[in-house]
C-alpha cells in the first residue's frame, strides 16, 4: 500500500506546514508588538528627558543671569565682597550638573 | 441418432471446488472493500490532521488577540506615565521658579540697601533649592524601569 503511505505522509506534512505557518504568524505579531511598545516607550522617554533638560537649563540660565547681575553691580560699585559672593554663586551653579546631586 | 452416453452423468466437468477459490466477481468485491477500507483510513487520518490544525489555529488566534490587547494596555500605560512625568516636571520646576523669583526680589532689595548679609542668605536659599533638583540619572532609571511592562508581551 505504497499509495496510502504517500497520501498519509503528504496530508501529515501539509498540516504540519500550515500549523508552523500559524505559529510563525503569531511569532511575528509578538515581535511587531514588542517593537511597537519599545518605540512608544523610547519616544515617551525622549520627550520626558527633553522636557527635563529644557527646564533644568532654563532654571540654570535664570540663576546665572541673577548672579551675573549681582557681579556687574559689584564691579560698578567697586565692592570686592559682593563680587566674591557673586563669583562663589556662579562657581556653585557651574559645578552642579543634571547628572548628579553631588557637587563635583 | 443414438446417444451412446445416455444415462451417464453430464456433470463430467464438475470437480470438487477448493474452499479458497473464489469466483471472479467475489474477488472483485473483496478488492473494492479493501480499497474503500484504505480510503477511509486515509480520510480518517486527514480528519485527525485537520482537527489538530483547527486546535492549533484557534490557540494561535487567541494568542494573537492576547498580544494585541496587551499592546493596547502597554501603550495606554506608557501614555499615562508620560503625562504623569511631564506634569511632575512642569509642577516641580514651576514651584522652584516661584521660589527663585521671591529670592530675586529679596536680592534686588538687598542691592538697593547694600545689605550683603541679606544677599548671602538669599543666595544660600537659592543654592539649597538648586542642589535639591531631581537627578537626571535617577530620573532616566525610573523611566527605563517602565520597560518591565513590555515583558508582558513576550
Amino acid at each position: 500500500m505504497k499509495l496510502k503511505e504517500i497520501l498519509l505522509e503528504t496530508i501529515s506534512a501539509h498540516y504540519e506546514y500550515i500549523e508552523s505557518c500559524e505559529r510563525d504568524i503569531t511569532s511575528r505579531c509578538r515581535a511587531i508588538a514588542v517593537t511597537e511598545a519599545l518605540t512608544q516607550q523610547l519616544n515617551a522617554n525622549r520627550l520626558i528627558m527633553n522636557e527635563f533638560y529644557s527646564k533644568f537649563f532654563e532654571e540654570r540660565k535664570q540663576l546665572f543671569n541673577s548672579a551675573n547681575h549681582v557681579l556687574e553691580s559689584a564691579i560698578e560699585n567697586d565692592d570686592p565682597e559682593l563680587a566674591g559672593i557673586a563669583v562663589t554663586v556662579i562657581k556653585m551653579l557651574n559645578e552642579k550638573t543634571p547628572f548628579n546631586n553631588e557637587v563635583i | 441418432m443414438k446417444d451412446y452416453f445416455n444415462g451417464q452423468s453430464k456433470n463430467y466437468l464438475s470437480v470438487e471446488k477448493d474452499k479458497n477459490d473464489k469466483p471472479a466477481d467475489m474477488a472483485q468485491e473483496s478488492i473494492e472493500a479493501l480499497v474503500i477500507g484504505e480510503a477511509f483510513g486515509v480520510i480518517k487520518e486527514g480528519i485527525n490532521c485537520l482537527t489538530e490544525y483547527a486546535k492549533c489555529r484557534e490557540h494561535e488566534i487567541t494568542e494573537r488577540r492576547r498580544i494585541s490587547a496587551q499592546l493596547r494596555a502597554v501603550n495606554n500605560l506608557i501614555a499615562a506615565n508620560k503625562e504623569i512625568y511631564l506634569k511632575t516636571i512642569e509642577e516641580q520646576f514651576k514651584e522652584r521658579r516661584e521660589r527663585y523669583e521671591i529670592a530675586d526680589e529679596v536680592i534686588k532689595k538687598a542691592l538697593e540697601y547694600k545689605d550683603k548679609e541679606m544677599i548671602r542668605d538669599a543666595y544660600n536659599f537659592i543654592l539649597n533649592i538648586y542642589h535639591g533638583a531631581p537627578d537626571a540619572t535617577e530620573f532616566a532609571n525610573n523611566l527605563l524601569g517602565n520597560q518591565k511592562m513590555i515583558n508582558y508581551l513576550k
